[in-house]
């Protein structure tokens, strides 16, 4: 199985297993981070319909 | 007064005998030398001019013309405000590094610009490097304040991180475009990243004031880009802010 390409400068080459291991544990991090993203923004989006607001309302309310 | 300053403008007359001075003084037009090396190569041998302050030398390797102020060559004009450094095209790539070596201590400050197109559909992070290998210690932070086209705060902060969120790059919007600075790289202190980004996330366009840092006090030589999820297709530039 072919591990994706990095580049570095000009030159484009697969990752070493090291590189590769790293960046599998990023992608990890990074879906992690994104999750909770998603979580807050909806956290945010039910106190809104709890209230009753629309996002635009909310931005004007706090604005 | 330097050996190349004058007192006279002469006005010679038709057979006029001339002495060895004078001769001197009218060889004061910009000697022009196919290289630096001929230029230094033609001053202080026998028969030769002294190399003194106010000497002018046009070079044709470089096509410039320079002046000597006594203990060094300095080009004459304007000097750029950004020297460029580096750059590349990457396409369809997991990650995407500067050069070894980029950041040096011949600058205090750079500028980078990296962008992805509209294809590269992915959250984007960053690392420094240092001798060919991304730092991934846990000692990046993030303060960058966020807001998207509705008017809604998008902020990406946090501590401990092992690496910098730069932004999203979402397919169907204008991809990733970002403008930041660094500061001493080369130096072993902490290292900032300042700056502008315009992200997109599901079609939703999302400015950034990027905020970002390593709080390790780490050399680094370079730095990496690298996609959550699929590859990126775009280009970098980085220039160093002049010195002078």
């Amino acid at each position: 199985m072919t591990k994706p390409l990095i580049q570095i400068g000009d030159e484009v080459r697969e990752m070493t297993d090291k590189e590769h291991a790293e960046y599998q544990n990023t992608q990890k991090e990074i879906a992690a981070m994104e999750a909770a993203w998603k979580a807050r923004e909806a956290a945010r989006a039910a106190v809104l319909a709890k209230l009753g607001l629309t996002a635009d309302e909310a931005a004007a309310l706090l604005g | 007064m330097g050996a190349n300053a004058v007192t006279t403008v002469y006005d010679f007359t038709a057979g006029q005998v001339l002495t060895a001075a004078q001769m001197d003084n009218v060889n004061c037009g910009i000697p022009v030398f196919a290289t630096t090396t001929t230029r230094d190569a033609a001053f202080g041998g026998t028969g030769e001019k002294t190399l003194a302050e106010g000497q002018f030398a046009y070079i044709e390797a470089s096509n410039t013309t320079q002046y000597y102020d006594g203990a060094a060559w300095q080009s004459v004009g304007q000097t750029s405000g950004l020297q460029y450094i580096t750059g590349a095209s990457f396409t369809s790539v997991a990650s995407v590094s500067f050069p070894d070596g980029t950041f040096t201590s011949a600058y205090k400050a750079y500028k980078v610009n990296f962008y992805t197109t509209s294809a590269s559909d992915t959250t984007i992070t960053m690392r420094f490097r240092a001798s060919g290998s991304d730092n991934t210690t846990n000692q990046y932070r993030a303060f960058s304040l966020g807001m998207n086209y509705a008017g809604a705060a998008v902020n990406i902060g946090g501590g401990n991180n092992t690496s910098m969120t730069l932004a999203n790059s979402n397919g169907g919007g204008p991809g990733l475009t970002a403008f930041f600075d660094l500061n001493e790289m080369s130096a072993a202190i902490v290292h900032p990243v300042l700056g502008y980004c315009l992200g997109n996330d599901s079609g939703a366009s999302i400015g950034y004031n990027v905020g970002q840092s390593f709080s390790g006090s780490t050399a680094f030589d370079s730095m990496s880009f690298i996609s959550g999820t699929g590859n990126i297709t775009g280009f970098y530039r980085v220039y160093g802010y002049s010195e002078s």
